[in-house]
């Protein structure tokens, strides 16, 4: 145990170095302050939005333009004069657009002939933010459209618009196992992937930081033959590739868990805050209804299975690493274990699993990772037994993996490998 | 029957089909030095390293201290200590954590601190053990490495081209103190391609060329067998 300890201590103290910790704090601030950055933007295009408002006709219906985009949540600011200095004017105010009322627009109205307002959107970045800004003008005139529409309606019937506009109402029921909820289908769908996006995340992150390190570890040992001094060390060779996969795990974990927190902040920027209010009482009695909510125990699984994918990368990692000649050529023998994981991790992200053809399910299945990316799902669907059989499944493969990794180890192989695709002595 | 430090029988060592060792046999005596010289790729490395339990023979035997180095590996492992040709150290331990870190894995606990202190001293580095390796010269590394192996004590010690790419002030230093462990006792097995060094350290000398010892004695015998200068003269006549 205690030169297990000592091995292991003299791993971490070589993962850990200034050259690896420097460049991941600076990551995790960068994301940080774009985070902070593309926050700070979104919140202010969800504040109020200024529109420029050009009134050529000056009539009641004019005036309850102004009025409906007031009560639409936006602040019109009135122009006049030409409309090409208006358009200067907006131009160098940074007004993302501007709104002309045409003269004559009262008398098509109310004549039901066809109107139009002229829209000018003054596109300055074609960025996220930029297009929220776009989507500006089209969500006024949406405001003013279902205004007139409304008041029309009441007008003439006296009875609630909507009874007209939208005759037939739409009741949602979102079932999910035996559970089921009166919510819609788009809130659940949203709450579920502001749970999970971040486990697909993180596994695929600790998976490849942790094997690239393993097989790094094992290539620059081999490379600076400081390997073959611990081979013959009066030490047990299962204790080298036990402490070498514990170290890169410690260290792998330590790095996923500074990247996303960082990563958090910077979705939390994108998408405005928190994606999902979680205290909206509608989606909290839908989680409840359909037990969206992962309890401990189910916490317990999911942090098993990931756990057990993260095993078994490192052990792959172990051997493949056993066969790169030098740290250069780490990249090209690992390839192999980065495909493994991304194939499951896009396939589990983008498609549907189930409705996957049998054959390409069964080979995805084979992949030992494939499991911890399905097994939130399935445990918000209840398929305990894939659950339990995915950690199972990867935990056999762990073993070979590393029998086969003790066995490099143990023999000459672990030298010979590189005779064998390396220049001979 | 003789106690020897190291008994080589017949040692042959294969890579898929390529023979690098083929049928090696000599022996070292407790505080002698054996010298292993020959030309690059005659097979001193990985006739080396068969001996230090890095790598499995294909056929023959090898004792340590009569001790089966392929059966009772463990044994021999807690005995000898081996010093790979050109091999690093890890870069972002210091020079001392370094020290600190093997007299761990090789000697009881009981042992580690004056462990640790011999091999400062023998590295002799001054204040700059305390530095990061990677700071470290070459031939600073070298004799950090060659104050590791022989810091533990070890009854048979396998240094594979100890002077390898070392400046003459640094050579010196080092063959002076492989001179010294020898004198106290410990069995040294050496290997170079530089065969004047060879001559000035060792006791007994064995010539491998293509993989066979085609000549073992003294230099002293070696040369006079051969009427030549020097060992390089010597392994240029039988090669001829």
């Amino acid at each position: 145990m205690n030169k297990f300890l000592t091995l292991l201590k003299k791993e971490i103290r070589e993962l850990l170095t200034p050259a690896m910790v420097i460049p991941l704090v600076i990551t995790m601030v960068i994301f940080m302050a774009i985070g902070n950055l593309v926050g700070n933007e979104t919140e202010k295009n969800l504040e109020s939005q200024t529109i420029w408002v050009v009134d050529n006709d000056q009539t009641t219906a004019s005036t309850s333009v102004i009025e409906f985009l007031r009560a639409a949540n936006y602040l019109p600011e009135m122009k006049s004069g030409d409309i090409n200095n208006v358009i200067d004017d907006a131009k160098q105010a940074k007004q993302a657009g501007l709104i002309l009322i045409p003269d004559g627009f009262e008398k098509n109205l109310n004549e039901m002939n066809p109107v139009s307002i002229d829209c000018y959107t003054i596109l300055k970045s074609f960025s996220m933010t930029g297009s929220m800004k776009a989507a500006t003008m089209q969500a006024a005139i949406d405001a003013i459209n279902t205004a007139f529409s409304d008041a029309t309606i009441t007008n003439k019937y006296q009875i609630d618009p909507a009874k007209i506009k939208t005759p037939v109402a739409r009741q949602d029921h979102v079932i999910i196992g035996d559970k089921e909820s009166l919510s819609d289908p788009q809130t659940v769908m949203s709450f579920i992937t502001s749970q999970t996006t971040f486990i697909p995340i993180i596994l695929f992150l600790v998976i490849i930081m942790a094997a690239q390190m393993l097989a790094v570890a094992v290539a620059s040992e081999k490379e600076n033959k400081t390997l073959e001094i611990l081979l013959s060390a009066p030490v047990d060779r299962r204790l080298i590739v036990m402490a070498k996969m514990v170290g890169a795990g410690i260290v792998a974990f330590l790095m996923a868990a500074v990247y996303m927190f960082g990563f958090r902040y910077y979705m939390n920027g994108l998408s405005g805050g928190e994606a999902l209010s979680n205290s909206s009482p509608a989606i909290q009695q839908a989680i409840t209804d359909l037990g969206l909510k992962l309890t401990v125990p189910q916490y317990a699984l999911l942090g098993l299975s990931l756990f057990a994918g993260i095993l078994c990368a490192l052990a792959i990692a172990m051997i493949l690493g056993s066969f790169a000649d030098s740290e250069k050529n780490v990249q090209a023998v690992i390839t192999p274990l980065m495909v493994l994981v991304m194939v499951p991790y896009f396939l589990v992200l983008f498609l549907d699993f189930n409705s996957l053809a049998p054959i390409i399910r069964y080979i995805v299945m084979a992949i030992p990772f494939a499991h911890p990316f399905m097994a939130a799902p399935n445990l918000f669907l209840g398929n305990y037994a894939m659950v339990w059989g995915g950690i199972v499944y990867q935990f056999i493969v762990f073993m070979i993996f590393v029998f086969i990794a003790a066995k490099l180890f143990t023999t000459d192989k672990i030298m010979t490998i590189r005779l064998k695709i390396g220049k001979k002595k | 029957m003789k106690n020897y430090a190291l008994k080589v029988v017949n040692l042959r060592k294969k890579y898929g089909r390529f023979e690098a060792v083929r049928g090696v046999s000599f022996n070292v005596e407790p505080g002698e030095i054996f010298g292993l010289i020959g030309p690059n790729g005659a097979g001193k490395s990985t006739a080396l390293k068969c001996i230090a339990t890095i790598l499995s023979p294909s056929d023959g035997k090898i004792e340590v201290f009569g001790k089966d180095a392929t059966k009772d590996a463990n044994s021999v492992r807690s005995m000898i200590s081996y010093l790979p040709e050109e091999a690093g150290a890890y870069k972002n331990l210091t020079g001392i954590h370094y020290l600190q870190f093997m007299a761990e894995l090789f000697v009881a606990k009981n042992e580690i601190k004056a462990c640790v202190e011999r091999g400062e001293k023998i590295a002799d580095l001054g204040s700059k053990i305390k530095n990061k390796i990677n700071t470290y010269s070459k031939g600073m590394t070298r004799k950090l490495l060659l104050a590791r192996t022989v810091m533990i004590k070890p009854k048979l010690a396998i240094l594979d081209e100890p002077t390898s790419g070392l400046d003459v002030i640094n050579a010196l230093s080092i063959r002076k103190t492989v001179r010294e462990l020898a004198k106290n006792g410990m069995a040294v097995l050496l290997s170079s391609h530089n065969m004047l060094e060879i001559e000035y350290l060792s006791d007994k000398v064995g010539i491998l060329h293509n993989g066979r010892i085609i000549e073992t004695g003294t230099a002293n015998e070696l040369k006079n067998k051969h009427r030549a200068k020097n060992l390089e003269e010597v392994f240029a006549k039988i090669t001829e």
